[in-house]
Order: structure tokens, then sequence, then C-alpha cells
């Protein structure tokens, strides 16, 4: 859905779930397995919202992107709930706009493409018709 | 203060209901404390007790109140506790408390600690952890950390530092109050029809309002009769 | 003369809106949805047109001689809309004989498809001559139902032939005792191919000549402009798409758009101060913000539950036997609003029944229900950033006066004082704003 819009994804907190190495933090060979319990408590939903709004904002800027796209996965509460706080706090932040879609990853009942698809369509075009009307912002 | 059952019971139940909690704001005029909201189960409310605070508990509103705003911060498949207990907060009902708890009953209670701090930032928001493991030496050392901190961070916003005596004398008063709620539920099992059941939800100074620890053994009385 | 036009394929309805180059509205058609997306299309277009050639004949009128070009009209708060300023009696009648005219058509039609079915399969003897009464009832009725100075119950044959025929099946029923459903069902078959016909509803040119005769035979100022504008070419320059079911729309991938874009720009051009839109439509519900040039800047949409759509009313209204324009006014005498804490579309039969059963009066239960709906659409609201000054509500939801004030208190109570604005032309926002988009990719390419 995002190739046939000509979307590119440039970052992702999803890869995060398992921990954060943004933040400097490397494991230490000498203590294998206690940095690897280190870097795992320090994962993304270990993070209090606060953090994760701050992280978020971060890679929007770093990464110079468009927009941020917030994918709500009704089987993670622990990665989802209050997104939509965060969407609207991250959204404050960077003054790009948030997209957001609910879907799941396990049970393919919550999954609805075609309601995705209008979703993300209409966000696209949102996102366009700003870039065209002058101003990424 | 001689107070007949069928009052205390609508006295109970007023509270219950009061969203705006007229009740604390009294309290804190009367004794110049602080009072802190919490979600059940796990908050130690004999630690709060022992500092001063009064621990209020919050059970989200009930089917009388209109999620307006609520709704906002939580996509469709969230429950309605955490969604009425923000609406609450957005709109000044809880504006008597100086902060909340949030203990680890659930992933979206867990985050919406979180959510508290960024909407309520001079308001006190404490998460409380609880350990998995039971060993003294692993769990014992983490709550006692947990609680530890949660006791310095009331301490911040105002309320009495902890000394053991005290504290000692809160387990005291909290363990008397649940030796008279175990003897209440044991006369329902025997006579059922003195206790009903919604006279019971209210009464016991449970979570749904402020911690009441005076009426009970008043209620025992009334009732035996 | 050329034009662009924006088609809006919703769930219910469907809609077109034809803008000639400089931006002004020439016309706009409604049809229902149906099962065939192409022939709801080209209807609402064809209806657009006709709309279009009606207001040029009033122009022309009006003008009396020289070069057809439409006068500039808004869609102003006023509800001017698009009524010319100096609409014609002559032309109400005209469009009123035209309508006439397309309406027998599809009876001729519809009388074609019964007695296909009915040829085709063996059925009762009785069956055929009561279809035959019938329709012979209903043609004889269609020149009091066309009367000048009536107005009728729906714009749509299925609903208006619908509901006749029904009540004239229920009276053979009763008399000669043939099966209803019978009637019924030959009824719910042969509909979809009147439908489906485009021929059913016959040219304009045609019937345009038959209704000149009908109203004003002697009048040569209106034959001559109906004819000089049946004459007049009308030229498609560009199109847009959007709607529920826009991908099923014969528009090449470039001209459909969504239609959060659409009813964002619509609603920009029909209030251009509006910065908050909201949309409750058959089966979803949109909260739309908009920035000063009807750009959106954020949206939220009514997730997979259709819950507080305009569906659920049309349930209701089916489960109360009454019209859907009959639920707000009804509504809006009840005094004491029930409660009800669910709008769920499925049981909605089942909730109305219960309270019913209780003793709550209909129009109690009614008023809860207009504030359930709105309570959800508050929700929306609030996820998609709130509500700002303007505030502007479309969808078909809009017309209905009990929705209208349960949202206009809510919005006071939580937002604060703001303007509110409803078009009564307010569906066909999102082919206003398809048109408009339209309009501006032909003049790019102009430009090229």
């Amino acid at each position: 859905m995002f190739a046939d819009e000509g979307a590119v994804v440039v970052a992702s907190t999803y890869t995060k779930v398992g921990g954060v190495y943004d933040t400097g933090f490397r494991h230490d060979p000498s203590r294998p397995l206690e940095t690897l319990a280190d870097y795992t408590m320090g994962c993304y939903t270990n993070l209090n919202l606060p953090t994760r709004v701050d992280m978020l904002a971060r890679y929007v800027r770093d990464y110079r992107a468009d927009g941020f796209l917030i994918n709500s996965v009704k089987s993670c509460n622990s990665f989802s709930a209050g997104q939509l706080h965060i969407l609207r706090e991250v959204e404050k932040r960077v003054s790009r706009p948030g997209g957001f879609i609910e879907s799941d990853l396990v049970d393919p009942r919550y999954f609805s493409a075609a309601n995705i698809k209008n979703r993300l369509e209409s966000y696209f075009q949102m996102i366009e018709q700003k870039r065209r009307s002058g101003g990424g912002a | 203060m001689e107070e007949s059952l069928p009052d205390l019971v609508a006295r109970a139940e007023a509270l219950y209901r009061d969203y705006t909690l007229a009740s604390v704001r009294d309290w804190k005029k009367n004794t110049g404390g602080i009072a802190v909201g919490y979600l059940p189960i796990y908050v130690p409310r004999e630690l709060l007790h022992a500092q001063g605070v009064l621990p209020v508990g919050i059970m989200g509103g009930s089917d009388d109140l209109e999620i307006i705003r609520g709704d906002a911060f939580y996509q469709s498949y969230i429950c309605h506790i955490p969604r009425s207990t923000i609406e609450l907060g957005l709109n000044h009902s809880l504006d008597a408390l100086d902060g909340m708890i949030f203990p680890a009953i659930c992933d979206v209670i867990r985050n919406l600690s979180g959510m508290w701090k960024m909407l309520f930032p001079e308001k006190l928001s404490y998460y409380l952890d609880v350990p998995q493991d039971f060993d003294r030496d692993v769990g014992g050392v983490f709550y006692r950390g947990a609680l530890e901190d949660l006791s310095r961070l009331l301490v911040a916003h105002g309320a009495q530092p902890l000394e053991t005596e005290r504290l000692r004398e809160s387990i005291r008063l909290y363990n008397e109050n649940r030796r008279q709620v175990r003897e209440l539920y044991a006369l329902r099992q025997k006579e059922p029809w003195r206790v009903p059941s919604h006279e019971l939800y209210v009464v016991p100074g449970r979570h749904g309002g402020p911690s009441q620890l005076d009426p009970l053994p008043g209620v025992l009385e009334d009732v035996r009769r | 003369m050329n034009y662009t036009v924006g088609i809006d394929l919703g769930s219910t309805t469907t809609k077109a809106v034809v803008l000639g180059m400089d931006g002004t509205v020439l016309g706009r058609g409604i049809t229902n949805s149906r099962s065939n997306y192409d022939v709801a299309c080209q209807i609402a277009l064809s209806e657009a047109i006709i709309h279009a050639r009606f207001s040029l004949i009033g122009d022309a009128l009006a003008r009396g001689g020289g070069a057809l070009s439409p006068t500039r009209r808004g869609w102003g708060p006023d509800g001017a809309g698009m009524k010319h300023p100096t609409r014609v009696e002559l032309v109400a009648a005209l469009e009123n004989a035209l309508r006439k005219q397309q309406y027998s058509s599809q009876l001729h039609v519809l009388r074609e498809e019964l007695g296909r079915l009915l040829a085709r399969s063996s059925v009762a003897g009785g069956l055929s001559e009561s279809v035959e009464r019938i329709l012979r009832q209903m043609s004889d009725e269609v020149d009091a139902l066309f009367a000048p100075g009536t107005s009728r119950k729906s714009d749509f044959f299925r609903d208006l032939a619908g509901s006749r025929y029904a009540q004239l099946a229920e009276e053979q029923s009763r008399v000669h005792g043939v099966p209803f459903d019978a009637l019924v069902g030959l009824f719910d078959k042969a509909i979809v191919d009147v439908e489906n016909s485009t021929a059913a509803a016959g040219r304009f040119e045609d019937h345009a000549i038959a209704a000149v005769k009908d109203v004003g035979p002697e009048n040569d100022a209106l034959a001559s402009a109906v004819r000089r504008v049946v004459e007049l070419k009308l030229t498609q320059v560009g199109s847009v798409g959007t709607g529920y079911g826009r991908q099923r729309l014969p528009f090449p991938e470039g001209q459909i758009r969504s239609e959060i874009l659409c009813h964002g720009l619509g609603a920009h051009a029909m209030f251009p101060g509006t910065r908050t839109v909201l949309d409750i439509g058959g089966q979803d519900t949109k909260a739309i913000q908009v920035d000063d040039q009807g750009i959106v800047t954020s949206f939220q949409m009514n997730d997979r539950c259709a819950a507080g759509c305009g569906r659920y009313l049309g349930y209701i209204a089916d489960e109360m036997n009454l019209g859907l324009h009959e639920l707000g006014p009804l509504a809006s005498l009840s005094v004491r609003p029930v409660r009800i804490n669910s709008t769920c579309t499925v049981f909605a039969g089942a909730e109305l029944r219960e309270r019913l059963s209780l003793g709550e009066k209909r129009e109690d239960i009614l008023a809860g229900l207009h504030r359930a709906i709105i309570l959800r659409a508050m929700s929306l609201l609030a996820r998609s950033g709130g509500v700002q000054n303007e505030f502007t509500f479309t969808g078909g939801v809009a017309k209905n006066p009990a929705a209208v004030r349960a949202l206009g208190g809510l919005i006071v109570e939580n937002y604060g004082e703001v303007r509110f604005n409803i078009s009564p032309d307010s569906i066909y926002t999102g082919a206003l704003g398809a048109a408009l988009f339209a309009l501006r990719d032909a003049r790019r390419a102009e430009a090229n």
C-alpha cells in the first residue's frame, strides 16, 4: 500500500521492542548475558510514554520524515494503549501530520484491508496536498 | 457518632457516586493533608495513611458518565475504565487529588501513568510495579525499593515523612478493617438477606471512595442486631 | 460549454456536481447507489446535467435571448444554493413535467420487466392479473402525482413507485387473495433491472420537448429557450471520482481522490471560514480538520463498527414504520429522553422493541438514540483534534433536526460557542470537492 502511493518508511519504533541502542547502549562482551538482560529491560515497551514521545519526535526530525504513521495493534496493549495521545503529542512537537490505523498482528479478523487502504490513501493524499500548497509542515 | 444503618448505607452510596470528590476537599480543608487517588488493587494504602495521605480509590466512571474527551486518548478496543478515568481527570472531577498511583494491574493502566504525566505534569503520577519473583532477596528487594520511591515522591508532594511506628499503626488499622470486612462477608454467607449486594458494595470503605475506617464497626453492630 | 464533474459514490446515494470552467456550480444530481456502480455514476451525472440544463433554461428565460451562460451563484449560508434568484415558476413547472415524463418512462420499463418475469416463471394465474391491475392504477395516478404544486415523499423511482406498489399489492392480496409476498417479490426483482437500465430514465431531449408541450405549448420564449439549451453542447473536460465505491468508478487512477480530501475541500467551498468538518454518512463518520485553504490537516474515521451512522437511523425508521425524514421531528417532541447505552445497528430492532415494551414513549426513545449517535460523533471529533471555529456539519444525518440540536448542545458544552454551519445541500459536499479538484487539474492541464 505504501509503494502504491510512493511512500517510503524511513524509521520505525517497532524494531525497538527488543531493545534500544539509540541512547548509546552497547553490549559488554565480557558480560554478555548481563548486558543482554540490560538491553531487554530498556526496550520500547518498558519506556514510559513521555520518553516514547521524545523518541518518536527525535526520529521524525533526524530522518526528516514528512509524517509519521501509527499502527495500533490490538494484541499488544503495552505498545498500543494511549497511542492516540502519543499521536497528538508528537504532532505538536514536530508539526508534521500523523496517520492512524488499527489492525492486528495475530488475529486476521481484525485486519480490514479496505479500511486501512482507505485511511492510508487519505493520509498520503493529505500529505501530498500540503506539500503542493507549499510548505511541508 | 451513632448512625443508623440505612443512613450509613445512604451516606456510603452518596460518597460512591460523588465524582467531584467533595468529601475529599472537606477532608483536606480539615486536616491540611494531601489526597492521592489510586486504582485498585496493589496499592499500599497503609503507607499512604501512615504519611498522612488520604488514599482515594478511583474505579472509573459508571454508566452515568458520558465520555466526550476520554475517547480522544484511546483507540476503540480499550475498555471503559481508563477512558472514564481520563474523562474524570479532564472534566476536573479529580482536581481535589494531588496525584494518582497506577499499580501494575494491566498494560493499559501502566501506560495511563505516562499519559497522566503528560496531561497533569504538576501532579504526582507514580507507576507502582510489583515483583514477579517472590524470593525475599529478589522480589522483596525490588518491592522495598519501589515502596521507598513512592514514599519519597509523596513527601516531595507534601506528605509527611514515613515513620516506622506510624506505619505499624496504619497496618494494624487496615488489618482490623480487613478483618471486619471478612466478618461482614461471613455474615453474608450465613444470612445473605441481611447483607444485600448493593449495600455490601458501597459500605465497607472500599476502593470506590475515600478510605473510611471508622463506620465499619458500627455497621457490624447494626447488622448483628 | 465546458464543464468538470465530481462524482461521489456513497454507500446510500451517489452524487454528482457539475462546474463551469470559472467555478460556477452548473448543476447537481443525486440517485440511489445500487448494485451497478457504473450505472449509478451515469445516472447521477445525467441528473446533474439535466439540472444544469434547467438552470440554463432559467437563465435564458430571465435574460431573454443572448448567449447562454450561467449566472454566478454560490453555496452561501442562506441556503441559496442552486436556486437562481430570478427563477421563474415556469421552469419549475417544466422540471416537474420532465420528472413526470421520466417517471412514466420508468413505469413503462417496469411493466416490461414485470411482464418478462411473469412470462418466464409458471405462476398462478391470479398473479398476472393483479400485477396488471396495480400497474394500470399507477399509470392512472401519474398525472395527479406530478400535478403542479404537489410534492412527493421521495425523488427516487424506487421509493416512490415501490411504496405505492406495496400499498396496491396489499389491497390486491386482501381483495383477491393473491399472495402479498409474491407480488412484492416480483417488484423487488424487476426494480433492479429498471434502475440499472439507463434507457429507463429516457433522454433529456425527448422528455424536455414533451414537457414543454405539457406546460406551455403556446409559450414561444419557453420553447425557444428549451430548444437552445437542448442543443447546447456540454463537453466534459475533467472528472474526479470519490466515495466509498470509488475503486469501481470508471475513472483512471489519477482521477480518484479520497473522500476525506473531497469533503474537506467541498466544505471549504461552501463555508470558507470552516476549520472542522463532521460528516455523518450512511455507513461511516468522518471528522476532518482543514486549514484556511481547504487542505486537510488531520482526520479520523470510525473504525469497523458502523454504529452511530445514518444506516442505524434507517433501521430504526424501518422498525418504527416511519420515513427517515420523520425521525427527527418526532424526536424533537421528547421531554424526557431515554438514556440509550449502545447504538449497535444489529440489535437496533431488539433494543427498540424492548424499550417500547417497557412503556417508553417513541419520541423519548428516539431522542435518546439521537443523542447516543451524536456522542459517538463527539468522540471521533475529539480524536481528530477537537472542534475549531467554524464548525460544519455535513452528510445525510445533517438534515435531521434532532441530531443537529443534540450536536449543537454538546459542542457548546464542550468547546464553547462556535459558528455552526449547515447547508441544505450538504449531501453534495464530497461531490463538490471532487469537482473542484477536477477543475484544478483541468486548469493545470490547460496551462501546460
